[in-house]
């Protein structure tokens, strides 16, 4: 076997090039994993060269990580996924090899938190992180007609990028009510940074007369083949919509994003330990100050930790490669670990309370009408989980007894929150009883020779 | 907090619910338990296939053999319902010999298969032969037995259509509660004790597949069960490969092994949904569930040496399970003479699908005191 690395990393996005740049620093050995051919993340995902435009935070000062990553004695194994994580923290590949280290950091990012409403499933509708992607990295506009709707502030720099791109925005919709926003906005703007942002997606929807409203929500996309018309309704206080108040509107693109979920799958395969908490996005690792979990020498940055945005994961890197590289015999000054501490308790506040005022409202539930899909993959319906939660399963990992969800290809990524979302608003339980769905490797769907060239 | 019921069955797997399932149609008030969530043990983690040439032994057949035809029985009376409630299938299997060698163990199992009677429309296929059954299976082969009467069923589907009828019938059934342990009074069982709760009743069946063990050794008995990782691939579904279940001789000698490191053999089942099911390994690791990398890169190996084509395809899950492995190759089926009221239902390996419903008809018919469809001597729990 090889010596193994100091440190692996798995992905390569603000925390994961922040923590290896950290132990780079110290002398550590270390290897970076990422899917992209690129490191970046999705903040910083880099724009093909061949396109001569500028990318998504291609101005943002905190870009100067990657310049600085290539400078170091970095193992940028980059193009190639990570599947398992095995005994000894062995990291396996998709090419059929591995990675081992000594520690090992998993910093995969986040999902985006769909809802489900009737029409979810139709072509057309798209996770907002995904439309940004195609316009910003791609250049292709997915469609000329669009509404968006979600939760949080992610939702304007889509509608930005897509006005930019020339596409007609029909409206903006916030599912949290204003009076509620307006109590964060005035924490958050305190922010010059913020503020300047904030102004300049104001301005953008002003120009193009964008309505963005504040206490609604899609409530159902309809057309054959693909979507073709919206439909969408004020909000109640709970979050259920008001009968009355619907709209309907001719558009070819929906775009959805309900806030954002930590990618904890290789945690999980390793039998990290998990809580719920949703002040942090959902399921997340218990983790120590240095972030290490509940296996030894495994550690967790970044959105992998609990939903936070960029600034978090950058320091959280540092405090992972910092305590690493203590770890491994390394002098590391005191008072540089404890200004990160503090750095990341301050930005931790600030998340939570973000989180918070944006959690999507719970009458949201109620668009998951019995003929709505909730498992692409098997075409499950939510009247198949409804009648196996009355027969009392009311763990989300005992419905697969009766119903086939997390079986297919997205391996639950997309049905096991809707149905723990059925599952509270049937069994009146908590999030956390209705519990998960546990992971095995692969956490992706790989080929066959990624077994197959295992040695 | 007490309940009381004529009859326990500790554990909520395919054996648990068979038992209840015949339990209740004779009218007796059964009680299931099961310690973890509906199905999270070895019932979830395991194939379909409901076989006969793989048996080892004379009891084993004999059980396999009535196990299968009340299968069908079961199919019959489900009428249409069957397709969603089992997805039960006439698949017929496919065992493969890649070698002499192998050819030559399948030429002794077709030789016993004769020994025991089993119909005369088991037939030995050359490879050409194979080639025109299944065209993607590998050319250079040796030959396989084609066996056209072999059945399949959802092994997740079934378990539950067990416990559901069960219900239906006036059986209860509990699960998420935490450690259970049979109590005894004297020389007598007298119910099963969860944290904060008691449920009584006189008679009590072990059907604890691999955890049978840890269930009774509190109660000072030995029984020859050790869990047996066993672990399983599901391949992303796509065009049609293969119509017939597909084995290898391999499995057999796996099972067959008593060997404490990692077996290897080939089971490929397609199911009704378009997956493929691959397996199965054998190793002794104690109650580990976790993936062994390794095991996994030598299933699909084997799976790419019979099936070339599926070199092509994607892995979308794994999973492990615990097979109650019996030191003896018989399971362990009846009372427990150490405690009155005391029976197990327990130790079949990789056959639990197929053996249930002979295993609770057994054990209905042992605590209604009729007569059993055969001599349970073999199964002796005490043995």
């Amino acid at each position: 076997m090889d010596e193994p690395y100091d440190l692996v990393i798995v992905g390569a996005g603000p925390a994961g090039v922040a923590a290896a740049i950290t132990a780079a620093r110290y002398g550590l050995t270390v290897g970076l994993i990422d899917e992209y051919p690129e490191p970046g993340g999705q903040y910083f995902r880099p724009v093909p060269a061949a396109f001569r435009q500028p990318g998504p935070h291609d101005d943002d000062p905190r870009r100067t990580v990657l310049e600085e990553i290539r400078h170091l004695d970095v193992d940028l194994r980059m193009g190639t996924a990570a599947w398992g994580l095995f005994p000894e923290r062995r990291v396996a590949l998709s090419d059929g090899g591995s990675l081992q280290g000594r520690a090992v950091l998993v910093a995969t990012g986040a999902y985006e938190r769909g809802i489900g409403f009737p029409g979810w499933t139709l072509p057309g509708v798209m996770s907002a992180g995904g439309i940004q992607l195609l316009v910003k990295s791609q250049r292709v506009l997915p469609g000329r007609r669009v509404l968006l709707s979600g939760c949080g502030p992610f939702l304007l720099p889509v509608a930005a990028d897509l006005l930019t791109a020339g596409a007609e925005v029909v409206a903006v919709l916030e599912a949290v009510p204003w009076s509620r926003t307006l109590r964060f906005g005035v924490h958050a703007l305190a922010s010059a940074d913020r503020r300047r942002q904030a102004g300049h997606y104001a301005a953008t929807l002003l120009r193009h007369r964008v309505p963005y409203v504040h206490g609604a929500s899609i409530v159902e996309a309809m057309g054959e083949g693909g979507v073709r018309r919206a439909r969408w309704a004020r909000l109640d206080a709970l979050g259920y919509p008001q009968p009355g108040t619907e709209r309907e509107a001719e558009v070819d693109l929906v775009g959805i994003g309900f806030g954002f979920i930590p990618a904890i799958e290789l945690l999980d395969t390793a039998d990290a330990e998990l809580v719920y908490d949703a002040d942090r996005g959902g399921w997340v690792p218990t983790l120590t100050e240095a972030l290490e979990t509940s296996v030894p020498g495994l550690f967790a940055a970044g959105e992998t930790a609990g939903i936070g945005g960029v600034d978090l994961a950058l320091v959280e890197g540092r405090i992972v490669g910092l305590g690493v590289a203590r770890r491994l015999g390394q002098s590391v000054p005191e008072e540089e670990m404890a200004g990160l501490l503090a750095q990341r308790r301050r930005l931790l506040a600030f998340a939570s309370a973000l989180n918070r005022t944006f959690a999507p409202p719970p009458g949201l539930t109620s668009l998951l009408r019995e003929d709505v899909t909730v498992c692409r993959c098997d075409e499950s319906t939510v009247a198949e989980v409804v009648r196996v939660i009355d027969r009392g399963r009311h763990h989300i990992d005992s419905l697969k007894c009766e119903v086939r969800i997390g079986m297919g290809s997205c391996q639950g990524r997309l049905c096991a929150p809707l149905c723990a979302d059925l599952i509270v608003r049937r069994a009146g339980l908590s999030r956390e009883a209705a519990g998960r769905l546990h992971l095995r490797p692969p956490v992706r769907p790989v080929p066959v020779t990624a077994l197959t060239n295992m040695p | 907090m007490t309940r009381s019921s004529d009859v326990i069955i500790l554990g909520g797997g395919i054996v648990g619910a068979a038992c209840a399932f015949y339990l209740a149609r004779e009218g007796i008030r059964a009680t299931t338990l099961e310690a973890g969530l509906l199905i999270a043990g070895t019932s979830r983690a395991c194939d379909g296939l409901l076989l006969l040439w793989d048996k080892v032994n004379d009891p084993e057949f004999e059980l396999a053999r009535r196990s299968v035809q009340l299968w069908r029985d079961l199919s019959g009376e489900l009428g249409d319902a069957s397709d969603d409630a089992l997805e039960f299938t006439v698949s017929g299997c496919l065992a493969l010999a890649k070698d002499a060698a192998q050819r030559e163990a399948m030429e002794a199992i077709r030789a016993k298969m004769v020994r025991w009677g089993i119909p005369s429309e088991v037939t030995w296929l050359e490879p050409e032969e194979i080639s025109r059954l299944e065209p993607n299976v590998a050319r250079d082969l040796a030959g396989a037995l084609y066996f056209p009467n072999d059945l399949m069923v959802d092994a997740r589907r079934a378990t539950m259509t067990l416990h559901h009828r069960a219900v239906s019938a006036g059986a209860r059934l509990l699960d998420g509660l935490g450690d259970l342990r049979v109590i005894a009074e004297g020389d007598a069982v007298k119910g099963v004790a969860g944290p904060g709760v008691e449920y009584r009743a006189d008679c009590v069946v072990v059907a604890a597949g691999a955890w049978t063990p840890l269930v009774l050794k509190p109660l000072g008995i030995e029984v020859g069960i050790r869990p047996r990782k066993g672990h399983i691939l599901v391949v992303e579904k796509g065009p049609q490969l293969f119509r017939i279940p597909l084995m290898d001789t391999g499995y057999v000698a796996t099972v067959e092994s008593r060997a404490e490191d990692l077996q290897v053999g080939l089971i490929l089942e397609g199911t009704m949904h378009g997956s493929i099911l691959v397996g199965a390994s054998r190793e002794y690791v104690g109650y580990d569930r976790t993936i062994n990398p390794v095991a996994i890169a030598r299933l699909a190996r084997n799976m790419v040496r019979f099936l070339p084509a599926l070199a092509q395809r994607r892995i979308i899950r794994t999973y492990a399970g615990l097979r109650p492995a019996s030191d003896d190759r018989r399971p362990f089926i009846g009372p427990h003479r150490a405690y009155r009221g005391l029976y197990v239902a327990a130790g079949h390996e990789g056959a639990g699908i197929t053996l249930s419903l002979a295993t609770g008809r057994m054990i209905a018919d042992m605590i209604v005191g009729r007569e059993t469809f055969m001599d349970p001597a073999s199964f002796d729990p005490a043995r």
